[in-house]
């Protein structure tokens, strides 16, 4: 086998006609969806929550052992507000390799109501990485 | 009679070779990008439970993602089996089945158990190393079209002896 040899221009010719290809590409990839109407959806799970559910009957179903609470707010709002009972608390990174030991319990959670308490600001990372576990995920109301 | 058919030079085999790759590899390229854009909500899906960095969180670049990816390939697709900058779109393919085979690496060693998603709804499977396998293959047609000296068209013609050069 012979490899093709060539010289440091030919080689930043060619590293330059595949940038420039590559920009082209992409311009055309990014035209086209609005040039045809292609567009993509989001699938359902990934759209905010619809099922809603209070602070207080969350609560009284966690304490019951009918439900789980994930609690997303950061520190300082879980400190002013506490969850009656116990909580998990998840990463805030979605690339945090916490995620793996966290993977068996909430696999374990499968067919059991999940109530998200998410931060003020919105959404949080971890309604994403929450999805591919088909969890029945609920929307906890915190103020009436 | 001698003089022209030394003019035009034969076709070397390694030069069929070398288109059939181009033919097979852009015409999988249109063929994936096709299908994906016949069906972006089983792409979106599929992309959704793979939760890439950057896009898992981050829904409106994901979407981006998902609509511009399928024009990308077909565009690429159509270079490398129209010819048209042949090396550079073969190293651009390189590059983007490099970048899937590492993507369905990762996928693969954190043991996600999710579909592929590369040949949108006609290839439903779950991630294996065979996909991971092929793309590597893929990945190493390409470069070798790049970089194979074989495969690269000849830059110098056998010209025929001048009448001069004859005479000497």
């Amino acid at each position: 086998m012979s490899l093709h040899t060539e010289t440091p221009r030919a080689t930043s010719t060619l590293w330059l006609g595949t940038l420039l290809i590559g920009a082209g590409l992409a311009a055309f990839a990014l035209a086209m969806p609005l040039l045809t109407g292609l567009r993509a959806q989001l699938p359902g799970t990934l759209q905010p929550l619809v099922q809603k559910i209070g602070f207080q009957q969350a609560v009284a179903d966690s304490l019951a052992g009918r439900a789980v609470i994930i609690d997303l707010r950061p520190a300082k709002a879980r400190e002013q507000i506490p969850v009656p009972g116990s909580a998990i608390l998840v990463p805030d990174e979605s690339e945090s390799p916490d995620w793996d030991a966290l993977a068996p319990l909430l696999e374990s959670l499968w067919g059991t109501p999940v109530y998200l308490i998410f931060p003020r600001s919105g959404d949080h990372p971890a309604h994403y990485k929450l999805m591919p576990y088909q969890l029945d995920l609920w929307f906890v109301e915190m103020t009436p | 009679m001698k003089a022209i058919a030394n003019i035009i030079p034969p076709t070397p085999p390694r030069a069929s070779v070398a288109l059939g790759m181009r033919l097979v590899i852009g015409g999988l390229l249109m063929f994936s990008g096709y299908l994906k854009i016949n069906d972006l909500d089983s792409f979106i899906r599929a992309l959704d439970a793979m939760q890439l960095p950057l896009l898992g969180s981050r829904p409106a670049l994901m979407i981006q993602f998902a609509e511009s990816l399928p024009w990308f390939e077909l565009g690429l697709g159509g270079l490398l089996m129209g010819g048209v900058a042949t090396r550079a779109s073969a190293l651009l393919a390189g590059l983007l089945f490099l970048a899937f085979t590492a993507v369905l690496a990762s996928l693969k060693a954190q043991g996600l158990e999710i579909d592929c998603g590369c040949l949108g709804p006609l290839l439903a499977a779950r991630i294996g190393w065979l996909h991971v396998g092929l793309d590597l293959l893929l990945a190493g047609a390409c470069f070798a079209l790049v970089y194979w000296k074989q495969f690269q068209p000849s830059l110098r013609t056998e010209l025929p002896p001048t009448s001069s050069a004859a005479n000497e």
